[in-house]
């Protein structure tokens, strides 16, 4: 999977880490250079230094065959916009966007937006460790098992569907 | 037997136009007994206020019948008050986006030399003090001079 | 009118301004207390104190009988956010969104806000109208930007210097409305022969204008 994630914050460099780790093609968009320190050494993706609601700097960090937009900044507005920008200027078919609003992430999912609410999840989470104990609310990401391919854009990406097409054109 | 006339001693403070605005909350009581002190045996009046507060979602001139009774009934019953005291008084109501301004900008209309307001103790969520919004916009405002009387209440304002 | 004003800043305020000088009523949204409490204590109240992107003060500044709404803040995001709440939530007949990165009033358009106004764009045009960089100019946008009139100066050498008028092939939706030869305009003709110098008004769609640019010069 291709995909671009906006913000470089705590939340993004995690994201991007773990994602990077699982074997998908990740790039780090971010407007401060120092934001990037945040990404492991053994990170193999790629980092773009720009603004994620600029249609330009997320054409430069491959938004044309993105599989998948996430927008982790800390303003809600701005994830909004980028993820919208990805969707209806890039195509992109996913994209997820953070907000911290319960009333605008569910006015935002109505308009064909998956939103992920961090309220909404820390409320959930804390309300399971008051139950059950903190060490339940860890581990809901499983690390890799297998190992990660590169190189190879996996079936049913656009990455895969635009390398079919140029093949095509190149014996046609 | 010869009574000596005690000479009238001059009062300390005289006013002639006291702007009182009604809340039509028990603030009002003590701005209105202040006021029937103030003025009791003057030749001064009270101009008694109500403003009805409209919000944005509706236009600045609709007509609130309620809103317009409530304050007919303020008013009338402050009057009767004055009036019972022997102190000449007139009534008003207002519209306004916020009564601040409205009592400010009437105190301007009607000359008035002195704004004497009622303020209920009231907290913020946090222990905070609360002024509201109107007392201190008139405050801040007013070229007369305001008196706010801030009612009793059963809370503690300090620990010792 | 009811104008809904959001953003105190420079804009919201000349905006607002002028707005209630020719008589129409308006609610600004500003968040920032105090600059929103010198604007009201020199405008009167009008200006509520809070996020002009949520409902809640939307509402409160009376967004649901608004006319228009003008989202004027200095950020793109802001502006969005706000005219996509007031049309989803309270079906304001018409939004406005200032958008400082001219590249972004596309995606706004895409989102249905109604009208999209770029400051940086606009001084653009003025200073390319000074100095002619680009020889095709934006003038100005109609209809939300998807009717674009241009100006294109040929030089000697536009493709189309010698050709008569009738036989361009203007794309789809393209009209050359006016011709200005030796600084006048002179009437529109079929048979007329382009030279260069010439400099030519046209009407065109936002979906043809390279096109139009290409034909006209080349680039």
């Amino acid at each position: 999977m291709r995909v671009i994630i906006v913000g470089c914050g705590r939340v993004g460099a995690t994201t991007a880490a773990a994602l990077d780790a699982r074997g998908d093609h990740v790039t780090v968009v971010d407007p401060d250079q120092r934001a990037f320190s945040r990404l492991p050494s053994t990170f193999g993706g790629a980092t773009v230094r720009g603004s994620g609601t600029d249609a330009d700097i997320l054409r430069g960090a491959g938004a044309d065959l993105a599989d998948l937009l996430m927008a982790l900044t800390q303003g809600d507005n701005r994830n909004t916009m980028a993820a919208q920008l990805g969707k209806h200027v890039f195509g992109i078919p996913r994209v997820i966007a953070k907000i911290n609003d319960p009333v605008r992430a569910d006015a935002y999912r109505t308009l064909g937006l998956e939103t992920v609410c961090r309220t909404v999840i820390l409320a959930d989470a804390l309300v399971l460790a008051a139950t059950d104990g903190a060490d339940a609310t860890n581990g809901a990401v499983q690390p890799p098992t297998a190992e990660p391919r590169r190189g190879v854009p996996p079936p049913g990406s656009r990455a895969a569907a635009a390398s079919a097409r140029a093949m095509n054109e190149a014996e046609g | 037997m010869i009574f000596a006339r005690k000479e009238k001693r001059p009062a300390l403070l005289t006013f002639e136009r006291v702007l009182v605005p009604l809340a039509g909350t028990e603030a009002d009581d003590a701005s209105l007994r202040l006021t029937a002190m103030l003025l009791r045996g003057t030749e001064g009046t009270a101009l008694l206020l109500h403003v009805i507060e409209v919000p944005f979602e509706r236009q600045l001139d609709a007509q609130d019948p309620a809103a317009v009774a409530f304050a007919d009934e303020v008013l009338g019953r402050a009057e009767a008050f004055l009036t019972e005291h022997g102190v000449a008084a007139r009534t008003a109501i207002s519209q306004a986006r916020a009564a601040g301004a409205a009592i400010v900008d009437d105190a301007v209309a009607q000359r008035a030399d002195l704004i004497v307001i009622g303020l209920r103790y009231k907290k913020r969520f946090g222990g905070g003090w609360d002024a509201g919004r109107t007392v201190p916009y008139v405050m801040r405002n007013s070229r007369a001079p305001v008196w706010c009387l801030r009612v009793e209440t059963e809370e503690l304002a300090h620990t010792p | 009118m009811y104008v809904v004003v959001i953003g105190g800043g420079n804009v919201g305020y000349y905006l607002t301004k002028e707005l209630l000088a020719a008589g129409h009523e308006v609610v600004m949204i500003e968040k920032d207390p105090s600059r929103a409490r010198v604007i009201a204590d020199e405008l009167g109240s009008i200006v509520v104190p809070n996020d002009g992107c949520e409902g809640r003060y939307q509402a409160e500044a009376g967004m649901a009988r608004a006319d228009v709404v003008a989202a004027v803040t200095g950020d793109d995001e802001d502006n969005l956010v706000a005219c996509q709440v007031a049309k989803m939530r309270f079906n304001v007949p018409r939004a406005i969104a200032r958008v400082n990165n001219p590249s972004n009033e596309e995606l706004f358009r895409r989102l249905a806000i109604d009208d999209t106004v770029s400051p940086t764009r606009s001084i653009l045009g003025v200073i390319e109208h000074d100095i002619p960089i680009h020889k095709l100019l934006h003038l100005a946008d109609l209809e939300g930007g998807e009717v674009q009139i241009v100006e294109a100066q040929l030089d000697a050498n536009a493709p189309v210097i010698g050709q008569e008028l009738r036989s361009l092939a203007l794309p789809e939706g393209s009209t050359v409305v006016v011709i200005v030869r030796d600084s006048r305009a002179i009437a529109i003709r079929p048979d007329l022969v382009l030279r260069a110098g010439d400099k030519l008004l046209a009407v065109t769609s936002a979906e043809h204008e390279a096109e139009l640019r290409t034909l006209l010069i080349g680039a």
